[in-house]
């Protein structure tokens, strides 16, 4: 449905009452735009650009989403792009926080639309594009802080097409930038804000005059170097000359020399131990570094570049391996609140240090495999331990940290296909595991007061603040309700990590026995519990390939599999195993033809080939098919003096009407007393159907049992339905 | 789409400088010439093309000489000559290991091509046999292994990346984890590094082996090696079970294998010119059940093919027609009346669909081949020399018949020099030459549909729906009856004025026609 041309003029000549049918025929009927008369063409941009120039800020706001749709039509785009640029660009440079954002929005919005559809367009470029180009960065940069994620997104754009026009912006975009990350409010920003700030910090070397990769290499070197000097403030808190291979670790990375001060990014850094608080801004700083860093090394770049991949997996291994699991706090550092918040910072940069790794993984795939090792164990460093066991207390508090962790790892499994030597990768699984268990709330503890330490089962003591005087009787009545349930992302991301695990290691027996008795109960739990009986994908996934993978075990899981979900296709590849059909070369004699249909039907009903073998024939031999098929049909029956006879009298009647004269065969068969020789061809069609199954066989004696008038119209309908 | 077949061929002992060589990139299906690349000439299995259209590379390592050439798609003379530290003699690449990595629960998008981009890794195998494993975007060499005691003959990767082997001519054939070569950053001292051994060596065979195939499996415990040998065997082996499956013994030497690319049949191009068809299964004619043939370490012989059922012969025509005119390579004819020594079958690949078999031979000729016909398809120009190489690679018409734009600058072209010493064991040294890529699906594009949607969700926003909407139009409605009254007002004052005007002109009316009565 769309509207029509002058029903959309007569709209735009005020205020539109509707505006979304006309931009959505506009678009979709693109017959509008292109029959559209030279006066219609005016009229409708006239009017676009009325509506668009309007002091009525619905007006204006319509005006502008037009013109973004019938830029989409070259030659308006071509006669009034001009134009539309012109208006769009006034509309811009008189916006103010008084207008409604979404005034701002859509312009933007319509002017991207708009230099995306001229540009690559020589002529239109030259003449409209290039000229205002200048202007547009300006506004943007002027108005940036009033929808920055949207216009970072726009300059990020025009930095990658226009680096040359771009150039004398560079500084003033790269200043506000960093103005952003200063501040206090930046750990706060949403997420996709943050990324597209880190993402335009790292284009920006594109608009260097010469070597742009110089300078993207000089930038990365020098995050490397800043998050150094962020790290040697632990030095301040643990002892980090315990552990001589962190020492190591420091060594190798450079630092800033005396005279690069200035290319740190951010200010320095005041942290008084006095204020809790302020510990927290090494975390974000860290952040900060590794997220930009990651930018750098994973936002596309217009050209090659020197990646020094080893340095930043050196730097993350660093910042892994600053965790309080192997340090000691020094010995002026006895608060016990300072202590858990550093140990939270560790946290924090362990965890952001886990995302960066995993992204790499997308970019630099096989070029991280020979530090695969070393990688796993720098992240293993990061599951919580105590007395040579998962901490689970300390991994549920850090849930979201395990699972980063898992799905790194699982990214990383990715890589190979095959990995022979399990050790690196078991102390993950066993984290997996416990993810996944039941987690029981211990009625005990909970009854217990908090501060007293259960005695015996110190796995399970997850405890509710329950100081207060709340009646205990609901928890030890109805302890199912208290239960808490695994959270879906976390499940989640188990299962993509036992995927890949179980796709690319042999795990030993233990381990294995415990994913696959996961799988299993999980898998009929889940079909239970809904209404269709479906097992949702991602398990699903998981179950087949723990069958295609049998890993250690010699039993395969197939049987328990199939009866969960026996109608999957791929299983029943598996259950119904065969070769790919050979290619044959399809010689007209009918023998070939045999030949092929049995090789093709393999699987198939024996009834099925026997039928579509018989109809093969037929067709080959054209005049004589009917009759032939009956034949072949009776040929098993012991009366063969009749189906001798049937073929001499019927070998040349229409098909159709042997139907209506079966009945009567039996009856001329005595006439015709001669019997002829039975054709080459019969004989070898009979010798076809010793094939045939003894279903076939059994279905003819019964129609034996039958009248002669009624035999044949069974028979006919048989071959119907095959 | 289009098929284009590259060949590569020994090139003329006699011709030092390798002027008269060149290798050749041909559409199997019309007469278009892809590419063309002068001077390029390499020991069987010595070349390796990263594919076909702009932006791929050709990388020759030269007979004879520790050199290596590199050509870009589209440019006939070499772009690079990368000096190596020894002569090898076969080459064999593999692209990043990523088919796991791109599945919708790991990353709803992929990366969109960028003008620069090569390879994974590089592995050569010397005359001296030892395996030389190159990072292709740093160029580092991260391993160096003797492997074999005289040539390797035949280097390859699996397609996963995880294995790669290697075959020679001391008769044996080695089976590497690729992982085992390339893990030069674990530990720093020497000493706690392991020494990487093979995976599985293979010693069963008692001649040179002279061409391998690996099979590509979805499931690494699929994976099939298919060796063939001088001493006249093809060996099928599972890689991860490091077991013999099956032998097959024929009547003479073989010089080079293909398999179908469903694993229905081997074709093996022997020494004598043949080309011979092994079926993987066929129909058992007793029992006309599809039978796996061989399996279970069975040793299958093959039997001489009087009826020329599974074989090709078209390799064996030495046509004197085809010598006496012009066409054939002058050198070819030279060959034909100096020696007559037989056609070998020195190369084979087998088309997308497995239907064409392209096959070079010791003359320097390649033939496409129908499958099931046996009848050749189509011939090309042939080179001076024994085929070295053959490599099949489909692709969109369109890449493959523009003309490369060379508008990358060579600093950006190039691929990184290799080192010829052994990568330092220090991570921090690991610097990678690379175009990062951008993302295919962009987070900021967005369809029409959502457009509008948000559209429409903005115009709600300028509506107003609130309940104080309603108490706005009883305002509005009150403005208009005033509005009323006051036009009310003013039509009354309009028509007062008008009848007014209209006695006036009456009397004036009167007055005149008394005047005129008057007169």
């Amino acid at each position: 449905m769309s509207v029509p041309l002058s029903l959309i003029l007569k709209e735009l000549e005020g205020t539109p009452s509707a505006i979304i049918p006309i931009l959505s025929s506009l678009y979709y009927d693109k017959s509008i735009l292109n029959g559209i008369s030279k006066p219609d063409s005016k009229h409708l941009v006239s009017r676009t650009l009325n509506l668009a120039r309007s002091a009525n800020e619905y007006n204006k706001w319509a005006g502008t989403n037009i013109i973004r749709v019938i830029g989409d039509n070259y030659t308006i785009l071509a006669n009034e792009g001009f134009n539309l640029f012109n208006q769009l660009i006034k509309n811009l440079e008189s916006y103010n926080e008084t207008i409604n954002i979404k005034i701002l929005t859509s312009t933007i919005e319509s002017l991207n639309y708009l230099c995306d559809k001229i540009r690559g367009k020589p002529t239109l470029t030259r003449e409209i594009l290039t000229p205002k180009l200048a202007t547009i960065i300006t506004l943007y940069l002027e108005k940036l802080h009033y929808s920055p994620l949207l216009i970072i997104r726009s300059l990020k754009k025009l930095i990658k097409f226009h680096p040359t026009t771009f150039r004398p912006f560079g500084n003033k975009l790269r200043a506000k930038l960093i103005g952003f990350l200063h501040l206090n409010e930046f750990t706060n920003f949403p997420t996709p804000l943050k990324n597209a700030i880190y993402q335009t910090i790292a284009t920006l070397p594109a608009i260097e005059k010469t070597d742009p990769e110089i300078k993207w290499e000089l930038d990365v070197r020098s995050l490397v170097k800043e998050l150094k000097s962020v790290l040697t403030i632990y030095q301040e808190f643990l002892n980090l000359n315990d552990d001589s291979s962190i020492v190591k670790l420091f060594e190798n990375l450079p630092s800033f020399e005396e005279n690069q001060q200035s290319e740190r990014i951010l200010p320095d850094l005041a942290i008084d131990v006095n204020e809790p608080q302020s510990v927290f801004q090494i975390s974000t700083r860290i952040e900060i570094l590794l997220n930009l860093l990651k930018a750098y090394l994973t936002y596309e770049t217009q050209f090659s570049v020197k990646v020094p991949l080893g340095l930043v997996l050196t730097a993350n291994e660093l910042v892994c391996s600053i965790n309080v699991r192997f340090l000691s706090f020094k010995g002026d550092i006895r608060d016990d609140q300072i202590r858990k918040i550093i140990k939270a910072t560790t946290v924090l940069n362990s965890m952001n240090s886990v995302k960066f790794v995993k992204e790499l993984a997308f970019v630099y795939k096989g070029s991280l495999l020979p530090h695969l090792d070393n990688i796993f164990s720098f992240l293993e460093v990061i599951v919580p331990f105590k007395n040579k066991k998962i901490d689970y207390d300390e991994l549920i508090i850090q849930e979201l940290v395990s699972t980063e962790l898992l799905s790194c790892v699982s990214t990383l499994l990715s890589l190979v296909s095959y990995l022979s030597d399990y050790s690196p990768i078991l102390r993950f699984v066993d984290l997996a595991l416990l993810l996944v268990e039941p987690r029981v709330v211990d009625s005990q503890t909970l009854a217990k007061p908090a501060n007293i330490n259960v005695i015996s089962n110190g796995k399970k003591n997850k405890k509710k603040k329950n100081n207060s005087s709340i009646p205990l009787s609901d928890l030890l009545s109805h302890q199912h309700l208290f239960a808490e349930s695994i959270p879906p992302t976390t499940s989640k991301t188990v299962r993509e990590f036992l995927n890949a695990i179980i796709t690319t290691v042999s795990l030993p027996p233990t381990q294995h026995y415990r994913i696959m008795r996961y799988l299993i109960i999980e898998a009929v739990h889940a079909r239970h519990y809904n209404n269709e009986h479906l097992i949702p994908a991602g398990l699903k996934s998981l179950l087949i390939n723990a069958v295609l993978f049998p890993g250690y075990e010699k039993i395969s899981l197939l049987p328990i599999v199939s009866s969960i979900f026996g109608d999957d296709p791929l299983l029943s590849v598996f259950n119904n195993p065969r070769f790919p059909p050979l290619p044959i070369y399809i010689k007209s004699a009918s023998a070939k033809i045999l030949e092929e249909q049995e090789v093709e039907d393999e699987d198939e009903d024996e009834d099925e080939v026997v039928a579509e073998v018989k109809d093969e024939i037929a067709e080959n031999e054209n005049e004589e098919s009917q009759p032939k098929r009956r034949k072949l049909e009776t040929n098993i029956v012991p009366a063969e003096a009749v189906s001798e006879d049937k073929e001499k009298i019927f070998s040349e009647v229409n098909p159709d009407t042997v139907i209506q004269f079966a009945p009567s065969t039996a009856k001329k068969s005595s006439f015709v007393g001669e019997a002829s020789p039975i054709s080459e061809e019969t004989q070898h069609t009979s010798d076809a159907t010793i094939v045939s199954s003894g279903v076939a066989v059994s279905n003819e004696d019964i129609e034996e049992d039958g009248s002669d008038f009624e035999m044949p119209e069974i028979n006919v309908g048989d071959s119907d339905e095959e | 789409m289009d098929e284009s077949i590259f060949y590569i061929a020994e090139g003329d002992p006699a011709d030092k400088h390798s002027q008269e060589s060149f290798a050749m990139a041909t559409s199997v299906h019309n007469s278009h010439q892809h590419a063309s690349f002068r001077q390029a000439d390499c020991a069987k299995n010595g070349a390796v093309l990263t594919g076909s259209g702009p932006g791929e590379r050709l990388l020759v390592a030269s007979p004879n000489k520790a050199l290596l050439n590199v050509y870009s798609w589209g440019k006939e003379s070499p772009d690079q000559r990368i000096p190596l530290p020894e002569a090898l003699t076969c080459l064999s690449l593999v692209s990043h290991p990523n088919s796991k990595l791109f599945v919708d629960s790991m990353r709803s998008s992929q990366f969109n091509l960028p003008s620069f981009r090569i390879p994974w890794l590089l592995a050569g195998g010397s005359k001296s046999g030892k395996i030389y494993v190159w990072e292709l975007s740093s160029g580092s060499l991260l391993c160096v292994k003797e492997a074999h005691y005289q040539a390797i003959s035949v280097v390859r990767f699996s397609k996963c990346g995880t294995f790669l082997v290697a075959g020679s001519d001391d008769a044996r054939c080695t089976i590497w984890k690729t992982l085992d070569l390339i893990s030069i950053f674990q530990g720093e001292d020497e000493d706690t590094v392991k020494a990487a051994k093979p995976f599985h060596a293979i010693t069963d065979n008692t001649l040179a082996i002279s061409d391998l195939y690996l099979s590509e499996a979805g499931l690494i415990n699929d994976l099939r090696l298919y060796t063939v040998s001088k001493d006249s065997t093809l060996r099928i082996y599972d890689i991860m079970t490091k077991s013999l499956l099956t032998t097959f013994i024929l009547p003479e030497a073989i010089d080079s294998v293909v398999t179908d690319p469903a694993g229905r049949a081997v074709y093996l191009g022997l020494a004598s010119g043949l080309i011979r068809t092994i079926p993987l299964y066929n129909i058992n004619p007793n029992t006309m059940v599809l039978e796996s043939i061989g399996g279970n370490r069975k040793i299958v012989t093959v039997e001489n093919d009087p009826n020329l059922n599974f074989t090709f012969v078209h390799h064996q025509q030495r046509l004197s027609a085809e010598t006496n005119t012009s066409l054939l390579h002058k050198s070819l004819k030279k060959k034909n009346d100096d020696d007559n020594k037989p056609i070998s079958v020195t190369k084979l690949a087998i088309s997308l669909d497995g239907t064409n078999l392209v096959s070079g031979d010791s003359l320097g000729r390649v033939f496409v081949s129908d499958i099931i016909t046996r009848q050749v398809a189509k011939t090309f120009t042939p080179c001076n020399s024994p085929i070295s190489y053959i490599q099949v690679n489909a692709a969109p018409f369109d890449a493959l018949n523009t003309p490369s734009s060379s508008k990358v600058d060579k600093k950006h072209r190039l691929i990184p020099q290799f080192k010829r010493v052994l990568a330092s064991r220090n991570p921090i040294e690991h610097q990678l030459n690379l175009e990062i890529p951008s993302e295919a699906k962009d987070e900021e594009e967005e369809d029409f549909g959502d457009w509008l949607s948000r559209k429409t969700q903005e115009d709600l926003e300028f509506k107003n729906l609130s309940g104080v909407n309603s108490s706005v139009k009883t305002v509005s409605t009150s403005a208009i009856s005033s509005s009323n009254q006051e036009l009310e007002e003013k039509l009354a004052k309009v028509s007062n004025a008008y009848t007014e005007l209209r006695t006036k002109h009456e009397e004036l009316l009167k007055e005149h026609s008394k005047v005129l009565s008057s007169k």
